[in-house]
């Protein structure tokens, strides 16, 4: 993938080339091309030297009414710079483009484009974005997009950033419920609360736009989620906020009467120097040390000193076992499948397996289904409706099923 | 004719039995006895039935030269706070109707609080050792508060338990309500 055209390589830009792993129109890289142009006064007024000064001049000469200035008229205008410095930055700033400068009058003037540049520098002069602004800043970010005339993708992607801020918070709030620091918690839960204010007004400002791109699923999947992560996290953060900072309502009081259960689940979830704290400087052992009187001693030691370990008794001399074949057991169903196996003609369970009496019918039947269960070979069975009943053995009928052997 | 000097005297090698010392419930015999005990910094207190001398002050060991006869260990201090729980702070707490049976905890109760230490440690070494310094009886297999458990400062202790309990509850009811909330989300 080649270097886009028009795109101005930074110097500091020495490593290999990245490589993409699927078609570049399927990257955002042909929208950050198209963007370039605009991108790079950024690049050209942070990123180069002097940008302090550069900086500096640019938010002096956005607050100024005006808009065109004679060189004269810059220098007044940035005072606290001696007048040969501003004309050496103006310099610079025109021969990146971010002043024009009118041959015929004289007159220099910021861009469109640098007015942007100005105007959002100026925003982001800021020490550091805090995490209570974040989705405020995306929220605005959106609008920009939109006035920008960014695309509904943009706007998605910031709009899903945001509902990415209030999904961390929500698992910050689940994991400080299980630190003991209520601070830190109280602390978590104020912030989502300003977090969901914010997601609250952005869903406000930007419902006209939501509401144009109710066709697409992923608007409103995200729409969804941010709905509901306001839902929930609105109401966990008041419900924390009341329960730590002492303002805990009925329901949660409640569940505040003690028993032995809750002793119970109270000490498991609590560390050993944990459960000392509790009676740390209020536990003190008895002052006292017994007093040992030394004959006691000396004759508890005589008594133990004469004591004689006791010895298990000598192990039995070794014996050679007698060693015995297995018992062979008959396999019921291994004979009835051999019986199978030497069928010639189709048979019926009955003749199969009945037999005179009821215990040895009712054993051979359980070989021949213990044989059919085990052996997938064995003949196929032919079950017919009714049943066959019989006169010369105990058993009075049996289901009609022949085993259809064919030789 | 017992002595409050007597009395005294076995106060700091011992307990005495509240039925059997009527004295110590006179003011003046007290008084005697509770001012002799106070020039080396102990107080008399009566609990569980006995009489005792607790240290006003518990010792500190960062004091120079100063080293404790007998000290408490992390463990044992943790095994007084879950003895604490049981026989002092949840009777008092649960609402129980009045009982004359005196509270009690069977030693397997005790030993679910410290999953991670053996069963012998716990019931025979720390048990053991607190039972030897007053702060615990053990009969069959249950254990009851010693005058050293007793003769804690209750409103301190009470005080640090229910922070402790109600921090406890508060969170276990959040994380309860965050599963609710959760499980509403998931199938709404």
């Amino acid at each position: 993938m080649g270097q886009p055209g028009g795109v101005v390589a930074s110097t500091e830009d020495t490593g290999p080339e990245p490589v993409l792993r699927v078609p570049e129109d399927l990257t955002p890289l042909p929208a950050v091309d198209a963007a370039m142009p605009l991108l790079e006064h950024f690049a050209t007024v942070v990123g180069r030297k002097r940008a302090r000064f550069k900086i500096a001049l640019l938010k002096t000469l956005q607050g100024d009414g005006a808009g065109r200035w004679k060189i004269r008229r810059l220098q007044e205008i940035v005072h606290w710079m001696e007048p040969s410095s501003v004309t050496d930055i103006v310099a610079e700033l025109k021969t990146v483009e971010v002043l024009s400068y009118e041959q015929v009058t004289g007159f220099y003037r910021l861009t469109p484009s640098a007015r942007v540049v100005t105007a959002l520098l100026d925003a982001m002069t800021i020490p550091e974005v805090h995490p209570r602004s974040l989705v405020k800043f995306l929220n605005k970010a959106m609008a920009l997009a939109q006035a920008g005339g960014a695309g509904e993708d943009v706007v998605l992607r910031q709009f899903q950033s945001a509902i990415a801020v209030l999904r961390g918070d929500w698992e910050d709030l689940i994991r400080l419920l299980d630190d003991h620091s209520d601070s830190a918690l109280l602390e978590a839960a104020e912030l989502v609360r300003i977090h969901v204010d914010d997601m609250r007004e952005l869903l406000d400002e930007h419902q006209t736009f939501f509401a144009a791109h109710r066709d697409r699923s992923d608007f409103l999947d995200a729409d969804q989620e941010a709905l509901d992560l306001v839902a929930r996290l609105g109401t966990m953060s008041a419900e924390v906020i009341e329960a730590v900072s002492g303002r805990a309502n009925e329901r949660m009081k409640a569940g505040l009467r003690v028993d032995r259960a809750d002793i119970r689940e109270f000490l498991v979830s609590r560390e050993a120097d944990e459960l000392a704290a509790l009676v740390v400087d209020l536990a003190a052992p008895a002052p006292f040390v017994v007093a040992i009187a030394p004959a006691a001693a000396f004759g508890a030691l005589s008594e133990a000193s004469e004591r004689v370990a006791s010895r298990p008794p000598a192990m039995p001399p070794p014996v050679s076992p007698d060693r015995q074949p297995p018992q062979m057991t008959p396999d019921p169903a291994g004979a009835m499948r051999e019986e199978i196996f030497e069928l010639t003609q189709p048979t019926s369970v009955v003749e199969l397996a009945v037999r005179e009496t009821w215990r040895e019918s009712v054993a051979r039947h359980s070989a021949l289904l213990d044989a059919y269960s085990r052996w997938a070979e064995l003949p196929v069975l032919r079950h017919e409706p009714g049943c066959e009943e019989l006169e010369e053995s105990e058993v009075w009928r049996v289901s009609k099923t022949t085993i259809e052997v064919h030789r | 004719m017992r002595t409050p000097a007597q009395a005294a005297g076995m106060l700091v090698a011992g307990t005495l039995d509240r039925k059997q010392w009527p004295e110590l419930d006179e003011e003046d015999f007290a008084g005697e006895v509770s001012e002799r005990l106070s020039m080396v910094g102990l107080e008399l207190v009566g609990a569980a039935g006995r009489w005792l001398a607790r240290p006003k002050h518990a010792p500190t060991d960062d004091i120079d030269g100063f080293e404790p006869a007998f000290g408490l260990n992390t463990v044992e201090l943790a095994v007084i706070a879950a003895l604490y729980m049981h026989l002092r702070y949840l009777p008092r707490n649960a609402g129980a109707v009045e009982s004359e049976e005196k509270p009690s905890v069977a030693v397997e109760e005790l030993l679910r609080a410290f999953p991670g230490y053996s069963a012998r440690f716990i019931s025979q070494i720390v048990v053991g050792h607190l039972r030897n310094a007053g702060f615990v009886r053990r009969e069959n297999d249950r254990l009851y508060a010693g005058p050293y458990l007793a003769a804690l400062n209750e409103i301190e202790a009470d005080e640090r338990a229910q922070v402790a309990m109600g921090s406890f509850q508060l969170r276990r009811y959040l994380k309860q309500r965050a599963v609710e909330l959760e499980d509403e989300h998931a199938s709404g």
